[in-house]
């Protein structure tokens, strides 16, 4: 099991774009990934979890990734997260 | 297939309704009128034995909703590009999200009720959860839960009901407004065009009606209500009119006119690579006005001698909630340039007015946009948004021919603060050793009558004008077009409209200046002709105008052309000016404007 905070830094949070983005890279990998933000914690797969999250600019998301590619699998959100998911501010 | 021509159960006789055209062509259907609202929803018990059956029409719907959208996505992708497209994309993993999904299938099946039902409950709590959010943005996104929820709703009773494929006649679809998701059926039969109450001209409806070559009229007033469904309905994307229930011999007419009007288009074509000169050898240019690279071809087609007006805002629009990168305005830009060459483009920056995608891009939202941080204003405020654009557009400069000009511009304080603006970029570029052309021609819109009255001022400290009537006459006239109470008053030919173009005409003419127009009133015959007296040589219109504008500028003489317009400045009202320029042009050119005689 491999966990690791993470902050959002995109203007506009894990809106529905950047979402679809994030489980698209979950997807990938064979790890179960979840992703928790205060109390709740949702499926990272699951792109109305992470909408439902309302994860805005500045705050900070736990991932939490178990299995055989959880390291990977957590970089590769995390440089997705940190690109601002290629978004032009 | 030929619909069968039935009078109107409700109302009779032929009724015409105007609009602004936004795709052209012509359509003839019967009326399918879209609510907004889903059909009403009930909770229906279902027997112990049917809930496996229930649980697969919901992934039945499911499935095809999927498909639906994933569809939606490539095409939308193909004609605008991936960045757009991929709203459709977050809604087609919405669908297929099994936290929603499951939620659904347990209703069912712990409640033994309709999937419909049960689709409709999961919609509204998920409603309600993101309502709760604090992030304004995040917690609009229950719009696109609710936008999915309502595609599977459609699905769902398409599937144990009827679908519109069913129907074996043309069908012309009418609605009050129209989501993305909507257009998802456009492009199949039996759809053949479609009007709608609201929608700008570079809303989504629009554009979607032009990606798919289907003719659309927008900006009916109530249109709902004053149609019904099943009523014959004649949609006519070249005049932006609709005509309902029109009589066979109507029908005939139009059917003609569609191929009459193929024969016409070929035949006007044929004067694309000839000059637009009058008989006494005035020469005028006719210019297009675009606002999607893909009419670029279409430009060139029909022969324009350049772009007069191109409009950035597409590429917020498309890029929307995030702002396009300078390399993307760039590379549109020199794409443009390298494409038009020898040939102008004028770029106009962004006027995104206070509506809803503009609000996306800059979190405002105002009582009467029409009188607020819109145009000029808007870009001084954005200053960031705008220096990207500027400075992709004086780099595209080294690449080809660019002018640009700015919109909305009420004074010279302003046009000189964003002139400061562009030395600033200037010099920031000769800093990091980047290529523009140092000659690059600023020019600005006349569409404020403050402007059009000072314009001889403007005029001392730009390289040209242009005048963008559509504006011009709304805000001189107090006029809101789409109004239905006082739409009738939007007059072209308003004396005060004449006196403003004129001066403006001749403020440019006095500093030396070019002068063009690039509203809608340059692509009227009549009024053509008026402009054409006060002294307009350069003009710029939706591309499909150019081969008739340059038809009715071969037929006449400027001579002619010059007194129609000095009486028309003597005359007191629209009526009697617009009378008697037909008049005038019934007897100076019996043969009408669209001879073109070599």
């Amino acid at each position: 099991m491999f966990t690791k905070d993470i902050e959002i830094k995109n203007k506009l949070g894990l809106h529905a774009r950047a979402a679809a983005k994030l489980v698209h890279a979950a997807a990938k990998y064979r790890s179960s990934i979840k992703v928790r933000k205060g109390s709740e914690e949702v499926d990272a797969k699951s792109i109305l979890g992470i909408l439902l999250l309302a994860a805005g600019r500045g705050s900070v998301i736990t991932l939490t990734a178990d299995g055989e590619d959880e390291m990977d699998a957590v970089a590769a959100i995390q440089n997705l997260v940190d690109a601002k998911f290629d978004e032009v501010e | 297939m030929t619909p069968p021509i039935v009078q109107s159960p409700v109302r009779s006789g032929s009724r015409t309704y105007k609009g602004f055209g936004v795709s052209p062509g012509i359509a003839i259907g019967r009326a399918v009128i879209v609510e907004k609202k889903v059909a009403s929803v009930y909770r229906v018990p279902i027997k112990e034995e049917d809930v496996g059956r229930e649980v697969n029409r919901f992934l039945e719907a499911l499935d095809v909703t999927r498909r639906e959208l994933l569809d939606l996505k490539k095409k939308v992708s193909r004609s605008m590009g991936e960045e757009y497209a991929s709203i459709f994309e977050a809604h087609a993993l919405m669908v297929s999200d099994p936290s929603f999904a499951d939620k659904v299938i347990q209703k069912i099946e712990s409640e033994q009720v309709n999937a419909e039902w049960a689709v409709s409950e999961v919609q509204e709590e998920l409603e309600a959860r993101f309502e709760s959010f604090e992030d304004e943005y995040l917690r609009d996104r229950g719009a696109d839960v609710k936008d999915v929820g309502d595609s599977l709703l459609k699905n769902l009773q398409g599937i144990a009901h009827h679908d519109l494929s069913e129907i074996t006649h043309d069908i012309i679809i009418l609605a009050d407004d129209l989501l993305p998701s909507d257009t998802v059926h456009f492009n199949r039969r039996p759809i053949v065009g479609f009007a709608t109450e609201s929608g700008g001209r570079t809303s989504h409806t629009s554009i979607i009606a032009k990606s798919l070559f289907m003719p659309a009229v927008i900006g009916v007033p109530r249109l709902t209500q004053i149609v019904d469904n099943d009523e014959l309905v004649i949609v006519d994307g070249y005049e932006g009119t609709i005509v309902v229930n029109p009589s066979p011999a109507l029908v005939a007419e139009y059917r003609s006119r569609v191929s009459r009007h193929e024969e016409y288009e070929r035949k006007l074509l044929e004067n694309r690579t000839i000059p637009a000169t009058t008989k006494d050898d005035r020469q005028i240019s006719l210019q297009a006005n675009i606002e999607l690279v893909e009419e670029l071809n279409d430009a060139i087609r029909y022969g324009a001698e350049g772009i007069g007006l191109y409009r950035s805002e597409f590429l917020y629009i498309s890029k929307s909630p995030v702002l396009p990168t300078e390399e993307e305005h760039f590379n549109l830009y020199r794409r443009l340039a390298e494409a038009l060459d020898p040939n102008w483009v004028v770029i106009r920056t962004f006027d995104l007015g206070g509506r809803k995608l503009a609000r996306e891009v800059i979190g405002s939202k105002e009582n009467n946009p029409v009188l607020g941080l819109r145009g000029l204003r808007l870009c001084m405020k954005h200053r960031d948004m705008f220096k990207t654009q500027l400075r992709a557009i004086l780099r595209a400069s080294a690449f080809g021919k660019i002018k640009l000009m700015f919109p909305l511009v009420s004074g010279l304080q302003e046009l000189r603060q964003v002139k400061t603006l562009v030395r600033e970029i200037k010099s920031e570029l000769d800093a990091e050793g980047i290529a523009y052309n140092p000659e690059l021609q600023i020019g600005i819109m006349i569409e404020v009558p403050a402007a059009a009255i000072i314009a001889d001022l403007l005029a001392t400290e730009v390289d040209f004008l242009s005048i963008g009537t559509n504006d011009l006459i709304q805000y001189s006239l107090a006029i809101d077009r789409s109004n239905e109470n006082v739409g009738y008053l939007y007059e072209p030919l308003h004396p005060a409209i004449l006196r403003l173009v004129s001066m403006v005409i001749q403020a440019g003419r006095k500093a030396g200046i070019p002068v063009s127009m690039c509203g809608e009133m340059a692509s009227d015959p009549l009024y053509a002709i008026v402009l054409l007296g006060l002294g307009l040589e350069i003009y710029s219109m939706n591309p499909s105008a150019i081969p008739v504008i340059k038809n009715v500028i071969r037929s006449v003489r400027y001579k002619d052309c010059k007194r129609i317009a000095e009486l028309s400045l003597q005359k007191k009202t629209a009526q009697e000016i617009e009378e008697f320029v037909i008049e005038s042009v019934a007897m100076r050119f019996p043969d009408g404007l669209v001879n073109n005689n070599p």
